[in-house]
C-alpha cells in the first residue's frame, strides 16, 4: 500500500478527537443548520484464488459532507406560513482520491478484462474528484411534499440487483456493484412529488408519487480501460448526458396497504442504462423504454416470514446480438440494425425471516434473507443479448442468500452473502465480512468478494470474473 | 331491589374501589420512615419492600435508596368515568372482548383464578397518555467497568386508538382495523443508526402479530420487518424488544399467574425529568430519586411458547395505576437474568405519568442499559403521521 493515504491517519486523528463528544451531527445557527459527514479510508488487494499474488488495486479516501439547512419551519429561519409547513435545502457533497494511480497505471496479474495502461489525461480525471453530489430543496404543504434538485430517488424492495429501481442510473467503475447503491448511484436533476392521500375504501395510506426526469440522462458507468474494474473495452464512449429538454423521463407510483399486504404499482418512461450497438448508426445506443412493474410484500403469521415480490415488464427492451453465436446471420438478416425489440419480464421473490441459532448466538437473532431473480424474454429469439450476456429462452435465473447477526451488544456484526448465477455452470459470489464499531463514530469493516465461476461461460454475468478475488479493509470515521 | 339502586350502587363500588386504591399509599411503614437512605450499610430495613434483585443492587452495585414521601395521583376524572361507564363491558375469551375505555377489571379478587389474566389486561389498557412522545430518549450502554460503551439516541411518538378518555374522538379513533396503538420512531445518533425510522402497529387482535416497517438510510426506502422476533436485542442494547415497558409482548402469548399483593418501594414519581443514572461502581443505579410505597400485584409471566428464552417473568405492577414498576428475567435454567426498572414521572397539570427513564439491567453478564428520557404527554399530531409515506419523510 503506498500513495498519499493521508486519509487514512486523519480518520484516526478525527475519531480520537470526537471520540467524547455528546453528539455526532453538528448544529449550528441556533440549530437550523446540521451538518454531518463521512470520511473513510478502503484499500483493497486483489489476488487470484487468492493463492497468486496480490496486487493494490484500490485506496480510496472518501469524504461526504452533508448540511441540512431548516429554511421553513418551526425551527427554521422563517416560521411556517401560507400552506407552506416547512422548507428545507439539502447539500451534499463529496470529495475522493484514490491513491493506487499514484502508486501504479499497470495492474498485470491483477487486472481485469480491460485492464491495460492508463492514459494520464484519464489517470488524473479518475483519481480525485469534487462534486456537489446531491442539492435539493425540501418543501412541506400539509399532505404533499415536493422534492426538487439533484438526487436520487428508490423504488423497489429487492436487494443487490434492482427491478424497480431505475430511475438513477449506477456508478460501477471504482467497485462493480459491491459497495452500497446509495453510493453508487448517480443522482439526477429531477423533481419528486409525493401526495399523501390517507385511507381510500379498503386500501389504507395510499400516496401518489410522481417524478420527472427534465433533460439528465446518465448511462451506466462501467469505467474507463485501464481501470481495476473497467466493464467496457478501450475505444467506447460510455457516458452520456444533458438530454434535450424534449426527451424527458416520468413516470410515477401508487403505493398503500390492504389487509396485510403493502404494494406499489410503478410506471416509468425513461431510457435503457447500459448500452446496445447499433450497426445502422455504428455506436452504443441508448433507445426509449417504458418499464411498467410493481411491487407487493405481505408478513407471515405462521412463517413468521416477509414475502416479497417484484416485478417489471418492459413491451420494447432493445437487445443486442451475440456477435459469438452460431446464428449471427440468421439474425442479422431479421434484424439488419443489430438491435431488436423484445418483450421482457423480470420478477424477483424474495423472503427474511429473522432466525434464532441459539447455539451460535443466545442474545440476536440471525437475519436471514434469500431472492430468486428470473429474467423472462417472452419473444426470445437465438443469438440475442441481454445487457450484453447472451441469452437463453428457459430464462436467467440467480439467486441471492445473506446472513448477519450482531455480538457484544451490537458493536460486532459479521455478515456472509452468496450470489449464485445459475444459469452458468460453478459462477458464484461469497462475500463474507465483519464489521467492528470501536466507538459511535469509528467503524471498521474486515471482507473479501470471492468468485467462482469459468471465464469462457457463455450465459454468465459473474464467471467472467473468476480472478477477481479481492481483500478489502475499510477504515470509517461519522460525524 | 330495584334494578337503578342495583347499578347505583355498581356504579358507587367502582368509584370506591378507585379511589381506595389511589389511598394506598398513605400508610406509613415502621421499618422505613420518610427521607431515610438505605444503602448497603442497613438493606436489610427495607428487605421486605424491594424484589430480590433490588436488594442485590444495594448490596453490591452501590445502589443508595432515599425514601420519599407516600403521595396521592388520583386518576384524571374523565378515566374514572369511563371505568365506570364501561364497567362490566370487557370479557375474558381467547381475547378480551368488548373493552371500550377505562380500566377493564377494577376489582381484582385475589382468589379469582383469573386474576393474573385480569391484570394483564388492566396492564394493556392502564391510564397512560393517548399521545405520547419522547423528542428524546438516549440508550447508553454501561458496562461493569463504569465505562459508557456507546450511546444512542431516538425521539419516539405512539398513539392510542382504542381506550381514549381524554382526548377526542373517545373513546376510540375511526378503527376499521382494530388498531390499539400506532408508534412511530426515530433514531437520529450515533450516525450508523441515524436516520433509521420503525412504523409499528398493534392490533386488537391477538392472533394478529405487530406490523412493523424500517425506513433504512443506507437503502433509501422503507423495508417490511417481521415484528415476530421480540425477544431479539433491540439495537444491541440489553432490552429485547419484549422487555419495554416491563412487558410488550402480546397478552395471549403468556401465561399470567397472580401471585400475590404487597407494599413495595418503588419510583413512582422521579419529580424531574430526564432521570439519571450512576452510582461509585456501576453507572446503572437511579440516583437522587424518591423511592416511594406502593401497592403492588405481582404477577408471574410464563411464555407458552416453549422455545422462548425466558423461562419466566416477575412482573410488578402497580395496584392503582396498573404500571410496571419492575420485571425480573430468569433464563432457561430458571436462574435469574435481568430486571427492568420503570421509574416514573407525574404530571400534574395532565394528570398523567409518562417515562423519565428506563433501566435493564444484566446481572449475569453485569451489563446494563440506561435510557435517560424527556416524555411528554400530549402531542399534537393525528393518524396521518403513522403511515408509510410519513416514515420516509421522517427518516432521511
Amino acid at each position: 500500500m503506498g500513495g498519499k493515504n493521508w486519509v487514512l491517519i486523519s480518520v484516526f486523528i478525527f475519531g480520537f478527537i470526537f471520540e467524547n463528544s455528546a453528539s455526532a451531527t453538528i448544529f449550528l445557527d441556533g440549530n437550523r443548520i446540521e451538518a454531518e459527514g463521512i470520511l473513510y479510508h478502503q484499500s483493497i488487494w486483489r489476488s487470484a484464488n487468492l493463492h497468486h499474488e496480490y496486487n493494490y488495486i484500490q485506496g480510496r479516501n472518501q469524504l461526504d459532507l452533508k448540511v441540512l439547512f431548516h429554511m421553513v419551519g418551526e425551527n427554521g429561519y422563517v416560521k411556517p406560513f401560507g400552506i407552506i409547513d416547512g422548507i428545507d435545502l439539502r447539500l451534499i457533497g463529496r470529495g475522493f482520491y484514490d491513491s493506487v494511480y499514484d502508486v501504479t497505471n499497470d495492474w498485470g496479474s491483477a487486472g481485469g478484462f480491460f485492464s491495460g495502461h492508463l492514459e494520464n489525461g484519464i489517470r488524473n480525471n479518475i483519481e480525485k474528484y469534487v462534486d456537489l453530489r446531491e442539492a435539493y430543496v425540501d418543501i412541506f404543504m400539509g399532505p404533499l411534499a415536493l422534492r426538487v434538485g439533484k438526487q436520487q430517488i428508490v423504488w423497489g424492495k429487492t436487494d443487490f440487483f434492482r427491478l424497480l429501481d431505475i430511475i438513477n442510473p449506477l456508478d460501477y467503475s471504482w467497485h462493480f456493484f459491491f459497495e452500497s447503491f446509495d453510493d453508487i448511484r448517480i443522482p439526477q436533476k429531477m423533481a419528486k412529488a409525493l401526495l399523501s392521500v390517507g385511507d381510500l375504501g379498503p386500501f389504507r395510506d395510499v400516496s401518489l408519487e410522481f417524478v420527472v426526469n427534465p433533460r439528465d440522462f446518465n448511462s451506466t458507468n462501467l469505467g474507463h480501460f485501464g481501470m481495476p474494474w473497467a466493464l467496457a473495452p478501450a475505444g467506447f464512449e460510455l457516458y452520456k448526458k444533458n438530454k434535450p429538454f424534449d426527451e424527458p423521463q416520468y413516470g410515477g407510483r401508487i403505493q398503500a396497504r390492504i389487509g396485510g399486504f403493502s404494494f406499489t404499482i410503478n410506471d416509468y418512461y425513461t431510457f435503457q442504462q447500459d448500452p446496445v450497438f447499433s450497426l445502422a448508426k455504428g455506436a452504443l445506443t441508448y433507445p426509449r423504454i417504458n418499464v411498467l412493474g410493481g411491487a407487493i410484500d405481505y408478513y407471515d403469521n405462521f412463517s413468521k416470514s416477509v414475502l416479497r415480490l417484484e416485478l417489471t415488464y418492459v413491451k420494447d427492451k432493445k437487445m443486442g446480438v451475440d456477435f459469438t453465436s452460431p446464428y449471427l446471420l440468421e439474425f442479422l438478416t431479421n434484424h439488419p440494425t443489430g438491435r431488436a425489440e423484445k418483450k421482457e419480464i423480470k420478477y424477483c421473490i424474495g423472503i427474511d425471516r429473522p432466525t434464532w441459532i441459539r447455539f451460535l448466538n443466545q442474545k440476536q437473532t440471525f437475519f436471514l434473507s434469500g431472492q430468486l431473480f428470473m429474467t423472462h424474454i417472452l419473444d426470445w429469439e437465438k443469438a440475442i443479448t441481454d445487457d450484453g450476456v447472451p441469452t437463453r429462452k428457459r430464462g436467467h435465473p440467480i439467486v441471492t442468500i445473506l446472513t448477519n447477526t450482531t455480538y457484544m451488544n451490537g458493536r460486532l456484526t459479521p455478515q456472509i452473502y452468496w450470489t449464485w448465477d445459475v444459469q452458468s455452470r460453478n459462477s458464484h459470489i461469497i462475500g463474507p465480512s465483519i464489521q467492528y464499531l470501536i466507538s459511535n463514530y469509528f467503524n471498521v469493516k474486515l471482507g473479501s468478494n470471492l468468485f467462482w465461476g469459468q471465464k469462457k461461460a457463455r450465459y454468465t454475468y459473474f464467471g467472467a470474473y473468476k480472478d477477481y478475488d479481492e481483500l478489502y479493509i475499510r477504515v470509517q470515521f461519522n460525524f | 331491589m330495584e334494578k337503578g339502586i342495583k347499578e347505583g350502587l355498581y356504579a358507587f363500588t367502582i368509584v370506591l374501589i378507585l379511589v381506595v386504591l389511589s389511598f394506598n399509599v398513605s400508610l406509613v411503614f415502621a421499618q422505613v420512615k420518610t427521607g431515610e437512605l438505605i444503602d448497603a450499610n442497613n438493606w436489610q430495613k427495607a428487605a421486605d419492600l424491594l424484589p430480590p434483585p433490588v436488594i442485590e443492587m444495594l448490596k453490591t452495585h452501590g445502589l443508595v435508596i432515599k425514601v420519599g414521601e407516600s403521595k396521592d395521583y388520583p386518576f384524571p376524572s374523565e378515566f374514572v368515568e369511563a371505568t365506570k361507564k364501561y364497567a362490566g363491558t370487557a370479557k375474558l375469551e381467547d381475547n378480551l372482548l368488548g373493552y371500550q375505555a377505562g380500566l377493564p377489571f377494577p376489582e381484582i379478587n385475589p382468589k379469582d383464578p383469573n386474576a393474573g389474566i385480569k391484570i394483564a389486561w388492566n396492564y394493556q389498557y392502564h391510564c397512560e397518555p393517548e399521545q405520547r412522545y419522547f423528542p428524546k430518549a438516549t440508550f447508553v450502554w454501561n458496562n461493569k467497568n463504569g465505562a459508557i460503551e456507546r450511546t444512542a439516541t431516538l425521539a419516539d411518538r405512539k398513539l392510542l386508538y382504542v381506550g381514549r378518555t381524554m382526548t377526542p374522538p373517545i373513546p376510540e379513533l375511526p378503527n376499521p382495523d382494530g388498531i390499539i396503538y400506532k408508534e412511530l420512531l426515530q433514531l437520529y445518533d450515533p450516525k450508523d443508526v441515524a436516520g433509521i425510522g420503525f412504523l409499528q402497529i398493534r392490533y386488537k387482535s391477538e392472533k394478529k402479530d405487530d406490523d412493523t416497517w424500517a425506513y433504512v438510510p443506507a437503502l433509501r426506502r422503507v423495508r417490511r420487518m417481521s415484528a415476530a422476533q421480540r425477544t431479539d436485542a433491540y439495537i444491541g442494547t440489553d432490552i429485547a424488544i419484549e422487555d419495554f415497558y416491563g412487558f410488550s409482548g402480546k397478552i395471549t402469548e403468556f401465561d399470567w399467574k397472580f401471585i400475590t399483593r404487597k407494599k413495595v418501594l418503588a419510583i413512582r414519581d422521579t419529580e424531574r425529568q430526564p432521570a439519571t443514572f450512576g452510582g461509585p461502581k456501576y453507572k446503572w443505579c437511579p440516583l437522587d430519586m424518591p423511592w416511594q410505597a406502593r401497592e403492588v400485584n405481582i404477577v408471574e409471566v410464563i411464555s407458552k411458547l416453549k422455545s422462548h428464552p425466558y423461562s419466566k417473568r416477575i412482573i410488578y405492577l402497580d395496584a392503582q395505576w396498573a404500571d410496571c414498576f419492575y420485571s425480573e428475567i430468569y433464563d432457561k435454567k430458571g436462574e435469574f437474568w435481568k430486571l427492568w426498572i420503570q421509574p416514573w414521572y407525574w404530571w400534574p397539570q395532565h394528570r398523567l405519568f409518562t417515562y423519565p427513564a428506563s433501566d435493564m439491567i444484566d446481572f449475569q453478564a453485569l451489563h446494563a442499559t440506561t435510557v435517560p428520557t424527556i416524555c411528554e404527554p400530549k402531542g399534537t399530531y393525528g393518524p396521518d403521521m403513522f403511515t408509510i409515506d410519513a416514515l420516509e419523510k421522517v427518516g432521511r
